[in-house]
């Protein structure tokens, strides 16, 4: 209080602007930040050229969302500190530089103006004393950031992009706090002002060079660290757009801008292809400006590399060094396309000549893209919101339009397009699995409450067929009121759109949403990860608006409602084995594309009977690790050794399980190969089987001809 | 090196097969179509041959049938040949005369290959690209898996029941694919809207101086009666018992 009453409006509280800076040196001073300033601009304007070289239709978000993500990601860090060490680090650096830069900038607000209106000046008393306070406590969080993130680039993960200018722009950044100290101690020995204790740290600095020296050596002294510490502040500033410092703008572009939506894709228009015979990116140009100004973003952390499933397995995909190898393109080819004339739509009328190098092959190999499972880990993780998966299916589009695809991924699509599914079974088998249960279709009960999307693994798969037996036993225990579409359901094209063969997708996609709004559907509940994403992120692109549900939300509903009549324990099925030990297999297209986490728990957790345990995996939820099907991946053909899915079946057996519980056939298949490739007695078994053990009539299951 | 390559329109494999209603012949109708897959990898290895060589050569691809055959020639051409040619014909030809076609073709072609596939999937005659061979007095190489050019000639792997017959022979020829030789790239509709521009030329048998003679009669089709189910036994001496029973072992 009693510093508050001596502060407030205490127009001696403050400090000269300037002081002891000769007016040559002033002149000097702006001069030179008019230079650094331009080259800064000038940096900008190349790199805005650059992203100009894209297609356009890069939207802004709304306003809210915008502020939300400025706020969260930007301000709050929020991903960048969920890796602790680096995260936290970046943090203080992160803040400690914005504070002194608002804080240049408010010094900045209080001179200019007060040069003409001498009046203006706001720099003093409680102002100044809290002011002061806040600068010097984000010098240090600048010099801990600093000192912290050159501990790890000294110490550093093989995750870790890293290059000399890496170390010089810490360096500067450091030096930048440290010389600001000295200056502020400097000034406090000469010119000796009122409560010099609120610039604690310059202060405590101040008390250690000592008060033996005399003023004008002081001055002298201030005037050349002042010096040293203004060229080197405006030497960033210069070199801003030049360095990784860039990744500042552009990572804040991106994520107040249009960061990517896992599991939703932009549509081809086929009016388009139907101009141009033309669809994907082929080259630099055919990225949106979205996309170019994302590769400006990449800091090169790595953690989208360490969180990548085809990496991990040994296939020759990173995203970051997709990222990294289209960022050096445009910085290779781009200048030069820049310069070329445009066409009237803005975007680059010219396409790169074909002497120079070119985006596929060249800068990405069609067998970097073809190993991507689109499980979006890379995107999930990125701090900046980069879409590594987006470009690489964009881009597999290209490969899809231009032949560059052929065996059994070519025939899946072949079947998807002439049979309906991938399987390429013919549609009247695909109710063979409902054999000997009740399932009506929607023309045999057209008054369902929901409809039950099969999909077409269910439909042909042996072994998901019995997921879904159990999951209908399970709706028919509860009372649910479902029905089918039996041999009219296609394939959602999930697989086919995102192996970028996106007008099997469309005309599948076209077909199912006549069909289902033909039966007046709203209400859809699936097994199926991949069809519930196609189902409300795909669809609706089309005119398919339906409230969508994943079985394991359902069953937990009914769970909930206690509408399932389960036995005491899961020990009545003769010659089971009985789970003791349960761990969960998040889909990535559950868990982290839809963010549906906590209900295959829920289910679960009802499942298991008494001294049975559910045990996790270090990589569950949202930061799951994918089975290696998704992407049109299942479609493939892969050495038994190299499958992603045997990566998550030994991180599943090492925590001791006797079961994994799955929620999606893709996954059940994988991980079904892969338990068995690591010659474990596990039981890879869906919730809805697991859930259904618990049924009283479950042996009859048991004797059907179809298990 | 200009490359002919024949393309047959047959229904889908995948797709299940339904005889009319008087039984005498297969319904086609409503049935998806494709190139027949032994075709596909004719075309295939003539784009193949054409990028592994120096030299530029055109790839003619040829249907013999109505128009629906456009349809797959249009797949060919998007896959990257240059040009087709359909020989309008109303109803399907047997094999003698489909060579007699093709024959024609060549002489107003003149190329220095003929690929075909070994079979078409929906008759099986595997009968076309040795008659061919045998009206243009033509050396032949049929079931290749591998094709090589050395010295003028092409060096061709056959695949025969007892091994990899590997053989030598001069050009021009009539070589047919098996299954082995490549896998077929796949054509998108990007693809097909470009080729829409590339030339396909219609050839009435008139025009090319060629009457059928018929020398075979469908006389009917039955559908395979469906396999028999399978049982599911105990254990080793269950199988083991059950073999003894059927006398198979």
């Amino acid at each position: 209080m009693d510093f508050i009453r001596e502060t407030l409006g205490n127009t001696k509280l403050t400090r000269e602007t300037f002081g002891n800076i000769p007016k040559p040196s002033q002149v000097l001073f702006y001069a030179l930040a008019v230079l650094a300033c331009s080259i800064l601009a000038y940096g900008l304007f190349c790199r805005a050229r650059l992203w100009w070289l894209g297609q356009p239709g890069w939207r802004w978000r709304s306003l809210g969302r915008a502020a939300t993500g400025f706020f969260r990601e930007v301000l709050g860090q929020r991903r960048v500190v969920r890796r602790l060490f680096a995260g936290w680090s970046h943090f203080f650096l992160f803040w400690g530089f914005a504070i002194l830069f608002i804080g240049t900038l408010l010094l900045m607000a209080d001179h200019w103006p007060a040069e003409i209106w001498p009046a203006w000046h706001f720099q003093y008393g409680l102002y100044y004393a809290v002011y002061k306070m806040t600068l010097d406590t984000a010098g240090i969080a600048l010099i801990a950031g600093c000192l912290l993130l050159a501990y790890r680039r000294w110490t550093r993960p093989s995750s870790l992009g890293h290059n000399w200018r890496d170390w010089a722009i810490l360096a500067a950044l450091g030096t930048m706090g440290l010389s600001g100290y000295v200056v502020e101690a400097l000034r406090l020995l000469w010119s000796r002002p009122l409560l010099p204790g609120v610039s604690y740290v310059g202060y405590a600095l101040a008390q250690l060079i000592g008060h033996g020296h005399s003023d004008a050596a002081l001055r002298t002294a201030h005037l050349c660290v002042w010096w040293g510490h203004a060229l080197l502040g405006l030497t960033i500033v210069a070199v801003f757009p030049y360095a990784r410092l860039f990744h500042a703008i552009a990572g804040m572009l991106n994520i107040t801008g249009e960061p990517a939506q896992l599991g939703a894709m932009r549509p081809v228009s086929l009016e388009e292809v139907e101009q141009t015979g033309k669809v994907g990116v082929g080259n630099i140009s055919d990225f949106t400006r979205g996309a170019l100004l994302q590769l400006d973003g990449c800091m090169e952390c790595g953690r989208c590399q360490e969180a990548c499933p085809a990496y991990a397995s040994g296939k020759p995909l990173t995203p970051r060094g997709v990222v990294q190898d289209v960022k050096r393109l445009l910085g290779t080819i781009g200048p030069a396309l820049a310069r070329q004339p445009r066409s009237a739509d803005g975007a680059a009328a010219a396409e790169p000549s074909p002497a120079g190098p070119q985006l596929h092959e060249d800068t990405v190999t069609a067998e970097t893209l073809w190993a991507c499972t689109t499980c979006s880990a890379c995107v999930e993780v990125c701090p900046v919101r980069i879409d590594p998966a987006g470009m690489i299916i964009d881009m597999r589009r290209y490969l899809v339009a231009e032949g560059q695809l052929s065996g059994p991924p070519a025939t899946s699509l072949r079947r998807m397009e002439n049979s309906n599914n991938p399987w390429g079974l013919p549609s009247e088998q695909r109710m063979e699995w409902a054999d000997g249960l009740d399932v009506p279709t929607v023309k045999q009960r057209p008054d369902f409450e929901i409809l039950y999307w099969v999909g077409c693994a269910a439909a042909y798969d042996r072994r998901v067929r019995r997921v879904a037996r159990a999951f209908v036993r399970l709706m028919q225990a509860a009372g649910v009121r479902f029905a089918v579409l039996g041999t009219e359901e296609r394939c959602t094209g999930d697989s086919a759109r995102r192996m970028g063969e996106e007008f099997i997708f469309q005309s599948l996609a076209t077909a199912n949403v006549e069909t289902l709004n033909r039966y007046k559907v709203r209400k859809i509940v699936t097994h199926c990860p991949h069809c519930f994403n196609a189902l409300t992120k795909d669809f609706p692109q089309f005119g398919g608006h339906y409230e969508v549900v994943h079985h394991s939300q359902l069953l937990a509903e009914l769970l909930r409602q206690g509408r399932l009549p389960l036995d005491g324990d899961g020990a009545s099925r003769p010659g089971q084995p009985r789970a003791k030990r349960i761990t969960l297999h998040d889909p990535c297209y559950l868990a982290r594309v839809n963010e549906i986490t906590a209900p295959p728990r829920e289910v679960l957790s009802q499942a298991v009977s008494d001294g049975a345990t559910l045990v996790e995996m270090a990589r569950r939820g949202r930061t799951t690790f994918c089975c290696g099907a998704g992407g049109g991946r299942m479609w493939f053909e892969e050495a038994p050794s190299q499958r992603i899915g045997n990566l998550r079946a030994q991180e599943a057996l090492a925590t001791g399980a006797d079961t994994v519980a799955v929620a999606c056939p893709f996954c059940m298949v994988m991980m079904t190969d892969s338990v068995a490739q690591a010659n474990s007695e596990a039981r890879v078994l869906d919730i809805a089987e697991l859930l259904a053990e618990r049924l009283p009539d479950s042996p009859a299951e048991k004797q059907n001809p179809q298990t | 090196m200009k490359i002919l390559v024949t393309v047959k329109r047959v229904p889908d494999p995948d797709q299940k097969i339904k005889l009319t209603a008087d039984g005498r012949q297969l319904d086609l109708s409503g049935l998806p179509c494709v190139v027949n897959p032994f075709d596909a990898i004719a075309v295939e290895e003539a784009l193949r041959i054409r990028e592994r060589s120096s030299e530029a050569g055109e790839i003619v691809v040829l249907s013999i049938g109505a128009a629906e055959c456009e349809e797959q020639l249009r797949t060919a051409l998007a896959m990257g040949a240059d040009r087709g040619i359909r020989v309008d014909t109303p109803a399907a030809a047997d094999p003698w005369n489909v060579a007699a076609i093709v024959q024609a073709v060549v002489a107003r072609e003149q190329p220095g290959l003929v690929l075909m596939g070994k079979q078409a999937v929906d008759d099986d005659s595997n009968q076309v690209g040795q008659f061919l061979a045998a009206r243009l007095n033509w050396p032949q190489a049929t079931f290749a898996s591998k094709i090589e050019f050395v010295d003028g000639h092409a060096e061709v792997n056959r695949e025969t029941d007892s091994g990899i017959e590997r053989v030598r022979i001069a050009l021009p020829a009539v070589i047919t694919t098996d299954l082995r030789l490549n896998e077929p790239r796949y054509v998108s509709l990007p693809g097909i809207v470009r080729a829409r521009k590339k030339p396909l030329e219609v050839l009435s048998l008139e025009a090319l101086g060629v009457a059928l003679q018929p020398r075979v009669k469908l006389l009917g089709v039955t559908i395979p009666t469906s396999s028999r189910a399978g049982t599911r036994l105990r254990d080793v001496d269950d199988l083991v018992q059950r073999l003894k029973e059927l006398k198979v072992i």
